[in-house]
Parts: C-alpha cells; structure tokens; sequence
C-alpha cells in the first residue's frame, strides 16, 4: 500500500515538473510583463532596471532554475501586479475554486447516476433517449455559452439567482451547473454500459429468481459493481473542473484561482500564472491519486492486490 | 410436485423465431432428483430459467403443487420464489464479488422475512456449517474462496430460507474433477437430511447416471426420451439416447467408439428440422421421421420415436 503511494507520489511529482516547464515558458512567450507595468512614454533605463530588479534579463534557463529552486522551498516570487507573494494570492483563492468544483463534479454525478440506471434499466425506452438527449446538450454546449446562457434565462429573465459573485448557496448554483453539465454525458454512458453490464450478470438473476425486490437489485445489488468504472472517471473530471473553472470563474465573476491566473495572463503577472498553474496540477495529482486509494473501498478485490 | 405441461418458449430476434423449447412435459417427484440431459444449446438452461420465473413460457403451464405459476398474483409468486431455489453453473459469476458471503448468504433472508440482525446471523452460520464452510467465511470476500467453496457458499444461500425444491444447473461442470465428488455429496446429503427435490441440468451422464432417479433426455427443444434413469441407461429405446450413451469415454482402452450413432452437428433452433427434430443425424430414420413429429410413447419410461413400439 505504502509503496503504490511513493510510486504515484514519484510519479505526480513528473508530472508536476513537467507542468512547470510547459507554463513557464508558455507565459514568456506572451510578452514582457515590464511593458504592463511602466508607463508608455517610460525611458529606456526604467525599463532595464526593473527587468534586472525581477531577474528577467538573465538567461531563460537559469530563470527556471531559480523559479524551481524557490518553488521548492513554497517562494513561488512575488506578484509584479499586487507586490504580495504570489502562493499567498492563489491559496486566499484556492477555497473557492474547490467550492466551485465540488458543486460542479456532484451536480454531474447527481444527473448522471440516475439518467445512466434508468436507462439502462429501461434500454431503449423514452428515459434512455430523453436522457442521452439531456446529457448531449450539456457536451456539444462549451461551458461559456451555457454560462451565458444560464444568466439569461435565471436571472436576468426569471430573476432567481445571482448572476455572478460569491456568497451565498445560491450563488454557486448557476456556475456549478455551466460547469458540471458537460462531463454528465460521457457520465451517463459510463454508469449505462456498467449497469448493463451488471444487470446481465448470474448474480443479479439469481437475485431476481430468489425473489430479491427489483428496487434493492438496481440500486443496491448492481449500483454498488457499476460504481467502479465512474470512480475511475471522478478524479479526472474534478481535475478537469478546476481547469474547466477558468473559464467558468471569469464568465461569473467568481473569486477563485482560476479568474485571478486569467487576469494575471493578461496582465503577464508571470508569478502569480506559475503558482496558479502548479496549484492546480499538484490538486490534479491528489484526486487522482485519491481515485486509485479509493477503488480498495469499492472492489475488495483490488485491496490485495497491491 | 413440479409439473412442465406442454411448455414452449420461442424468442423473436432479427433473424427469425427461435424454437428453444417446444412442447416440453415433464413431471418432478417429490424428494427425488430429475436430470435434464442434452448438448448444450438445447433449451435445458431455457426451461431452468422459466421455472425460477425469468423467462415467461411462450405457451403451456409449469404448476407448483397443482397451482399454475402463469397464474399466481405477486404474493403467491413471492411464496412460490420462497420454496424454489437456484445454483448456477459458474461460481465465479454468481456470487457478487463485491458482497461479504454473510451478505449473499442473507440475501434471501432479506428478501423473503427480513428476521433482524441477530437471527439472520445465526441462519447465516448454520447454513455456512451444512455445507462445511467456518462460521467465519461470512465476514470474507467470494474472492477469498475456491471455486469449490464458492459454490457451498452458492448452495448455503439456496439454503437460507429452507426451500423445497433446488433447480441446479450444471452445479459441477464449472469445477476441478477433483471437487465434482464432495460437492454432489453434499448435495445428496442435504437432500435426504432436509428432504428437498432437485431438478438438475447436466451433460455429464455418468454424473447423472448416479445422481438422480429420473431422467429427461432433451434434444433440440424437444423430450426425447425420459423416464426412471436406471432404465433409460440400461435400456436406452430413443436413437439420440443411444448415441449420447455410446459416446460416453469408457475407462477401457479397448473400447471403440460408435461413431455412426449420431452423425454430424445439432441442428439450429433457429430453423429446426422438420417431423423428428433429430432426423437429419439419425442412422435409422425412415421417411415418416421426416414429415411427422413422433408423440411420446411408452409409460413410465418413454420415448418420442416413430421406430418405438408403445
């Protein structure tokens, strides 16, 4: 058990690398970040000398290797934009974006699971074709323009919820939905096939033939098998919700990690994009790593097999 | 005590009618064991499932104790359930891996009286200890098991609520030759000591030559011959009896096997032969066997061939 964590841990921490390599040199192809901060009609030597003050003029590599070095020790450098360290910027927001998250991966869930037992239970019938209809919408509409669309009809025509900020439960509700909709179909299929799989199985028969409820068959008996499958997926969505949140954040003005690393590329605030995007990927590395924990609490048969 | 009249299942697909089963009579004793014989294919498995009430009979009646199950309202069926219980070939697949063998061994209990956790406990490690399994094989996982074992642990929740009548199919046939004995044991032992009838599908005739007291031998869908077993192997009078039983392997390396008795493939149930479903392999079929299906004939051993005499 204690060796499949270091060998995920060991392995996160590659990725994690590898992420900082990608979004290091990816912000410094975006532009000087001096040019943001200086007036336009600033002379020459101002702007020299704020590169050397933030280590810009040095060679790219040897910035990376400082970067690493700090990063390592949590001084992921200061925000150009706000003079305050930029871990600090990204944790005060972190808390949200989880939220956001969260809300998001279990309003999916909570459409998913349902739409994907009924259908399968019912192949074929009106709940299998109205929920794949259902579960498409949500995947061939890009979050942005569900987000829109949302604010629209809930709260500038109907007027019941917020239409953006942070606060209140019914704040999270809208950007929750533009976020956690479009995984539900890829959720649904997985939950259907997994039940149908299941339904068709010796033990489920035997249980109907000895006079088991079908109630405690579907969603008892089979629920319990053909939740693996959808476990798997979870840790991936969530991480695909805190990258999803990006977007998402910024069309609801949410105070999350994700609005504040956008404004920050567009402000090239390179400190602050950096400890944002790492934030996310070691918070990708957990849940997944978290998802492969939890499979021995679902399938006893994984628990001995280390 | 169980009684098949006339039943007959046939499923539409895209290609056609199966014919899986056609007319099929047959009667179980009580407190004796009948075996359904046959290549797989047959329909045995078909007539399994239509007395544990998965699949509707197309046409005609199975009747428990007299009653007519086509009949029954939701309680009766419940009550019917309750008696009739089921152990399936492959001990791998019908056992829920993701279930303690406390849980599927109670899962009758549950579904049928629901005695609380005290008593369903005490059931679940009396019947762990009729079929030779420790008290605590309840708390661990069908994983944990044999194959041997995993299907005690399938015959301990046939158990569980003391049923009447026990429909095994291929109860051995998934297991190591070795295991086949102690498992038909124990299945004979709980026979005689709880008085249950057992209607057992198998292919293995020398298992069924020793395990049961009736015999019905399918072919296609169709009864070919049936009757007291210790007949029907001395004196086989069907021709696909006659084959079954001379293509048994014998433990003499002398012996040659009668190659000719059967010719050729089971036909497909899809587009069954005409008159005689076994015709086309059958070495001596006469032009009737052709045109007309045989009716059975001869009591109690009997067998559907225009060439048997009444």
């Amino acid at each position: 058990m204690l060796a499949l964590v270091l060998r995920r841990l060991w392995q996160g921490a590659i990725s994690i690398l590898g992420a900082s390599v990608i979004i290091f040199v990816i912000s410094r192809l975006s532009g000087d970040p001096v040019v943001m901060l200086v007036p336009p009609d600033a002379p020459p030597s101002l702007i020299a000398e704020i590169r050397t003050q933030y280590g810009l003029d040095q060679p790219l590599v040897w910035q990376y290797l400082l970067f690493i070095g700090h990063a390592l020790t949590g001084d992921f450098g200061n925000s150009y934009r706000w003079q305050m360290p930029a871990l600090k910027l990204i944790l005060d927001r972190l808390p949200a974006t989880i939220q956001l998250a969260a809300c998001g991966l279990l309003f999916s869930v909570a459409l998913a699971v349902p739409i994907g037992v009924l259908s399968a239970v019912h192949r074929g019938g009106w709940i299998d074709r109205i929920g794949r209809i259902f579960a498409m919408l949500g995947q061939a509409m890009p979050a942005f323009w569900v987000g829109l669309l949302l604010i629209l009809v809930f709260a500038v025509q109907l007027n019941w919820l917020p239409a953006f900020g942070h606060g209140t439960p019914a704040h999270v509700v809208l950007p929750a939905i533009a976020l956690g909709w479009y995984p539900v179909a890829a959720q649904t299929r997985i939950v259907r096939s997994a039940m149908l799989d299941v339904l068709d199985s010796d033990h489920i028969r035997l249980s109907r033939a000895l006079g088991t409820p079908e109630r405690l068959i579907v969603w008892k008996y089979a629920l319990r098998n053909a939740a693996v499958p959808l476990l798997t997926m979870l840790g991936v969505y969530f991480a695909a919700m805190l990258g999803g949140a990006f977007v998402v954040e910024t069309i609801f003005a949410w105070p999350g990690v994700g609005r504040t690393v956008v404004e920050a590329v567009f402000s090239r605030d390179f400190p602050v994009v950096q400890a944002g995007v790492l934030f996310t990927s070691i918070l990708f590395v957990l849940s997944n790593l978290l998802v492969d924990l939890s499979y021995g609490l679902v399938d006893p048969r994984i628990r001995d097999v280390r | 005590m169980l009684s098949l009249q006339n039943v007959t299942k046939h499923y539409q697909t895209r290609r056609g009618t199966v014919r899986a089963v056609e007319g099929v009579s047959f009667d179980v004793r009580p407190k004796s064991t009948l075996a359904l014989v046959g290549e797989s294919g047959c329909g045995k498995t078909t007539i399994a499932k239509m007395i544990l009430q998965l699949e509707r009979p197309t046409a005609g009646a199975i009747a428990f104790e007299g009653a007519d199950t086509a009949t029954m309202n939701a309680a009766q069926l419940k009550a019917y359930r309750r008696q009739v219980m089921a152990v399936f070939q492959d001990p791998y697949a019908s056992l829920n891996p993701r279930l303690r063998v406390g849980t599927i061994i109670a899962e009758p209990l549950l579904a049928h009286e629901n005695p609380g956790r005290a008593a369903t406990e005490k059931r679940v490690a009396e019947v762990l200890d009729i079929v030779g399994l420790p008290a605590t094989a309840a708390r661990l996982y069908p994983h944990e098991f044999s194959g041997g074992q995993r299907q005690r642990i399938a015959i301990a929740r046939a158990l569980a609520l003391r049923p009447r009548l026990m429909v095994l199919d291929e109860p051995v046939s998934a297991l190591d030759v070795s295991i086949r004995a102690q498992v038909l044991n124990l299945l004979a032992d709980i026979q005689l000591e709880f008085g249950l009838t057992y209607l057992i599908i198998a292919h293995d005739l020398a298992l069924v030559e020793h395990f049961s007291n009736d015999v019905a031998v399918i072919y296609l869908g169709r009864v070919a011959e049936a009757g007291p077993t210790e007949q029907v192997f001395a004196q086989p009078r069907h021709p696909y009896t006659q084959a079954l039983l001379a293509a048994v392997p014998q433990p003499d390396p002398d012996h040659v096997l009668n190659e000719a008795a059967a010719a050729g493939e089971i036909a497909s149930a899809l587009d069954p032969p005409s008159g005689c479903r076994f015709h086309p392999r059958c070495p001596l079929a006469i032009d009737i066997c052709r045109t007309t299906t045989p009716e059975p004939r001869g009591t109690p051993h009997q067998a559907a061939c225009h060439l048997v005499e009444a």
